[in-house]
């Protein structure tokens, strides 16, 4: 009995169907080891006005970090921020900084931050608010240590401090100013409350 | 002088480490210390920072150079000028202690010795030899030296 059209239609169908996802697949295979070369500087993602919030291990929120623009290279795993805010709970003070740009690099083990880069530390009983402002600043925020080779002016409480590069150590919670440093102690009044 | 003590106080130093947690700044490399007329040099300042601000400082030398301590005396153009191997500075007491190879010169008085306090409110200065202390380079046989110009009709007292 010869099959009549009827019955070979979804034989037809499938046929046609195996072709095309055979075709697409290899087009799109054929894409990617195409535009491997291009990937070198194209971002794979990029997110605008974001808002990123991290957690510690026992829920409690670490750091939120807002940026204008985030873009991601993949093949150089360097994440782009274009005016970076982070705002980090250290120890139940709060730290704030920000730059007109920053770069991610591996997976946050490193954080460059360049132009107008300024921290805040929330003052704290016993100890004064400290403000840091320098042009760049190397973050390495898993062992907490911080450096840069541009000026800095440094402030904590009335305490004014200049210096030409900065080392800071958070575990020791140790800062060190290098080159010509210049510091300024103020006199407050002995009578102050 | 007396106005001194409510100035600002200016530090320069090649390097400072600053310890947050016990609040001490640590000064090397050429330190200068300036407040008002008060200058105090040294190769290292330790300076501890109590709840208003400057609290006290410590300068030390290195072997070929001394700490000095300068500063002007009160109503008088003339500066007290000292220098020792350590020279521990106590704002709110405005004192400050010379250690070993001490050499502090007013005007024309002079005062060697082991140990000296100079108390900047009286103007006073102690010159001890702690007992049993090796005698210094400076006096060879261990005793205190001091030249204490006469004072001619001037009202200036100096004990």
């Amino acid at each position: 009995m010869r099959p009549s059209i009827q019955q070979l239609y979804p034989v037809i169908a499938l046929l046609v169907l195996a072709g095309a996802t055979v075709w697409l697949e290899r087009v799109t295979r054929g894409d990617d080891t195409q535009s491997a070369s291009q990937l070198r500087r194209e971002p794979d993602f990029t997110a605008e006005q974001t808002r990123l919030i991290s957690f510690d291990r026992n829920g409690r929120q670490h750091y939120e970090l807002l940026a204008d623009k985030i873009t991601h290279y993949p093949l150089s795993s360097i994440t782009e921020l274009d005016k970076p805010r982070l705002r980090y709970d250290a120890e139940g003070r709060e730290l704030r900084v920000s730059a007109r740009t920053g770069e991610v690099l591996n997976e946050g083990e490193e954080v460059r931050l360049a132009g107008d880069v300024s921290v805040l530390r929330a003052a704290a009983p016993g100890s004064p608010e400290m403000t840091f402002a320098s042009q760049s600043l190397k973050v390495w925020p898993d062992d907490e240590r911080a450096e840069t080779g541009d000026p800095v002016v440094l402030t904590q409480g009335a305490t004014t401090a200049h210096a030409n590069g900065l080392k800071s150590d958070n575990i020791f919670g140790t800062l060190e100013l290098i080159g010509n440093a210049r510091v300024n102690i103020p006199r407050t009044t002995r009578t102050s409350p | 002088e007396r106005a001194d003590r409510n100035q600002p106080v200016n530090i320069e130093a090649n390097r400072v480490t600053v310890d947050d947690r016990n609040k001490v700044h640590v000064f090397e490399g050429d330190v200068v210390l300036t407040q008002g007329t008060l200058v105090i040099k040294g190769a290292k300042l330790v300076v501890t920072q109590g709840a208003d601000g400057f609290q006290s400082g410590v300068a030390t030398g290195t072997d070929k150079r001394l700490a000095t301590f300068r500063q002007k005396r009160e109503a008088s153009s003339e500066f007290v000028e000292g220098e020792a191997e350590r020279i521990e500075y106590d704002s709110r007491a405005e004192r400050a202690r010379l250690f070993n190879q001490a050499h502090v010169k007013s005007g024309a008085d002079e005062v060697r010795g082991h140990y000296i306090e100079y108390d900047a409110l009286s103007e006073n200065y102690l010159v001890t030899n702690q007992p049993g202390s090796s005698p210094t380079k400076a006096t060879g046989d261990g005793r205190v030296r001091a030249v204490i110009q006469p004072k001619n009709s001037t009202n200036e007292s100096t004990r």
